[in-house]
């Protein structure tokens, strides 16, 4: 049986979704994303600083990939929208990941504006992937306001702390029916394969690949994890078997 | 007259052009995404665009991110 | 939102029995132990194999319902309104077809049976009527319901289908409970069933949980007829309706019944046969699919084995039940059906207490 993975209407032929930010230098991003294989790629929009010319990074970007801009930078819902609509007319498409932080100190996402944010884009016709802290409540909004994906974090961004939300990610893969890609914290390739073992949709991994020593290995440790990890998933794991205690029989009387 | 560039008060001549301004800050537009007073200016229009006091302007790009 | 008559439309020309035929030892023992059901797992646990692994389901089911709702059972009594009605459901001893003597409550009347129902300590109470617009209108209801609310601290109705705002109409007068069972789900069986009258609307009463909870109702608690259809089926539409409202209206507190039919005035015989262990089989898995799921049973089961379902899933049950009109205080009238379980309330508490259990009756009161 085929494992079709769709977002907004199309198939998507990778469960790593990649982000191109921190890399020591652009050059190695075509590389590092053909060899995690990655379909969707993440990039940021800034204003320009005088003081140097950066690259264009969409440059760097295979061109078969689908560019997801994020809306890092924006402090509120008005803010992120601003920035997807900037984003699709410089000619990105309409896909992106919404992420709007006021907190610096932890980088957590604000829940709530991101819901409103999520809520305008959608109507506007944007494939939008929320990141969002993972709370079932606002996730159940996500659904309700258009959302195409909804992307939890698995511990702060750039924290490489891993899975540490993995109660409350389990909660939403349980109730949520769109795809649940764990965005952020994943430090380790294991920490991917236990995301996708518990039935993650995909993950999104940019920080534990751009910082390593070798990033081009690391992609491909990760692409390997992802689809360990998606591989175990389908094959259904034996559950933990609770301990067997001796109790009294509670069947017993049933005689037909 | 008085702009605002990425946020910023600017004082420029009046009437200039937008293609003038950009070369006039050192971009290449073919690198760069120009909103003017929130909308998208392609660069084919760049030269007859007379920029006025008070407008604003974004100059974007994309860089990378996660 | 999606309506749930939607949601049942996916099973329409859903072959049980082949998927029955498909299931396997290995994947009924790993559904056991697994945290969390798919509809499709809970609906493996209703098959015939599953009855093999009826004891491990119990351990389970036993274990997951003292961890969420403690060792305690919430206890309730029935209170019959009115019998007049309008409808011509053949399995019913209120149906209009049949004869038998019809009375409505007064007020005063009402205020007098309180007065012997909560003598017993009870402060939860479900209030019944059949369908008459005429005789038992929705004003009527709420009259008993202002003069309820003095004497219990919940009231809950099984009353004939209401539009949403007439939900909202007696939950501002106190109702905080809603039961409405479907009867059958299969749609074909119950227009066989139900002959006349506004009854023969399945969609409306498939949607009238949908419709108090949008009005605001705290619980609902919904359920299939055992013995009019499949119960196998019938038992897996009840599993996904509670899912489904639990999913829709995470605020309210949703539960089922397994009602099994009972004799009644009329003679009706049920389609189907549901013996205790498939009884017992679908509130285990009900259980293990929904593990914060209420699971309601009535009087209309044997005392001996109420004792035994106290252990495997139950957590609401009602006691001193009477199902005729005014029949607490006067002893002529017939009832809806006949009740298998006659102990009184005190007789009740000590049954559980003997067991361990704690007797519930008062959960709950709206400050």
């Amino acid at each position: 049986m085929k494992d079709v993975f769709k977002i907004g209407g199309r198939e998507i032929n990778s469960r790593l979704l990649l982000g191109t930010g921190k890399f020591s230098s652009n050059k190695l991003i075509p590389e590092v994303v053909e060899t995690a294989g990655s379909q969707v790629v993440t990039i940021a929009l800034r204003r320009v600083d005088p003081a140097y010319e950066e690259e264009n990074i969409a440059a760097y970007v295979p061109g078969n990939c689908i560019l997801m801009p994020n809306t890092s930078g924006a402090r509120n819902a008005g803010e992120a929208v601003r920035i997807a609509r900037l984003a699709r007319a410089a000619g990105c498409g309409d896909w992106v990941k919404i992420e709007v932080i006021t907190d610096n100190r932890y980088l957590l996402p604000d829940n709530y504006e991101t819901v409103k944010a999520t809520e305008i884009l959608a109507s506007e016709g944007f494939v939008v992937l929320p990141y969002m802290s993972p709370d079932l409540m606002v996730a159940k909004k996500l659904v309700e306001a258009g959302a195409a994906a909804v992307m939890p974090l698995g511990s702060p961004i750039g924290s490489n702390r891993g899975l540490r939300t993995k109660e409350l990610i389990r909660i939403l893969i349980d109730e949520i029916p769109l795809p649940i890609i764990v965005d952020a914290g994943l430090g380790r390739p294991s920490e991917a394969a236990e995301a996708m073992e518990m039935g993650a949709a995909a993950v999104l991994v940019n920080t534990a690949i751009a910082t390593a020593s070798d990033p081009v290995a690391m992609a491909r440790a990760f692409r390997l994890a992802v689809e360990a990890g998606r591989l175990a998933y389908l094959a259904g794991p034996g559950e933990t078997q609770e301990f067997a205690r001796a109790s009294s029989p509670l069947t017993g009387f049933l005689r037909d | 007259m008085k702009i605002m560039l990425n946020g910023k008060e600017e004082f420029i001549e009046a009437g200039m052009t937008l293609d003038v301004f950009i070369n006039l800050k050192g971009y290449n537009p073919e690198h760069i995404i120009i909103v003017y007073n929130s909308e998208i200016v392609s660069r084919e229009s760049l030269a007859g665009f007379k920029m006025k006091d008070n407008d604003k302007i974004d100059l974007v790009k994309f860089v990378g991110g996660g | 939102m999606m309506s749930f008559y939607n949601v049942l439309g996916r099973y329409k020309n859903f072959d049980f029995e082949r998927f029955f035929e498909q299931t396997s030892d290995e994947s009924i023992q790993r559904i056991i132990a697994k945290s969390r059901l798919t509809e499709l797992d809970y609906l493996n646990l209703l098959s015939p194999r599953s009855e093999i692994y009826l004891e491990e389901m119990a351990q389970r089911a036993h274990r997951l319902t003292i961890q969420h709702f403690g060792r305690v059972i919430f206890l309730y009594t029935p209170l019959y309104l009115a019998n007049f009605c309008v409808n011509q459901c053949v399995y019913c001893g209120f149906q209009i077809k049949n004869e038998l003597k019809r009375k409505k409550l007064t007020l005063a009347e009402v205020a007098h049976e309180a007065e012997i129902i909560s003598a017993t300590g009870l402060k939860h109470i479900l209030i019944l009527t059949g369908e008459s617009r005429r005789e038992s209108p929705v004003s009527y209801i709420r009259e008993c319901v202002e003069v309820l609310k003095k004497y219990f601290t919940s009231i809950s109705v099984e009353v004939y289908p209401l539009e949403e705002h007439e939900y909202a109409e007696l939950i501002s007068a106190g109702v905080d409970g809603l039961t409405m069972y479907q009867e059958v789900y299969n749609e074909e069986e119950y227009a066989k069933l139900h002959l006349a009258g506004p009854k023969r609307d399945y969609r409306f009463r498939l949607e009238a949980p949908e419709r108090a909870c949008r009005a605001g109702i705290r619980t609902v608690n919904v359920g299939a007829l055992l013995g009019l259809g499949e119960w196998r089926s019938e038992s897996f539409f009840t599993g996904i309706h509670a899912d489904y409202l639990q999913n829709a209206f995470p605020e309210v507190e949703v539960s089922i019944s397994p009602p099994r039919i009972r004799p009644q005035v009329g003679g009706f015989q049920p389609g189907f046969k549901v013996t205790d262990k498939n009884l017992v089989q679908l509130m285990l898995a009900f259980r293990l699919y929904m593990p914060r799921g209420g699971i309601t049973i009535s009087t209309r089961e044997r005392a001996d084995l109420r004792d035994r379902l106290v252990k495997l899933g139950a957590t609401k049950m009602s006691a001193g039940s009477c199902t005729a009109v005014g029949g607490r205080s006067d002893s002529e009238s017939a009832g809806q059906f006949e009740i298998s379980d006659e102990r009184s309330v005190a007789e009740m508490a000590g049954m559980l207490y003997g067991q361990g259990y704690q007797p519930v009756y008062k959960d709950w009161q709206m400050l």
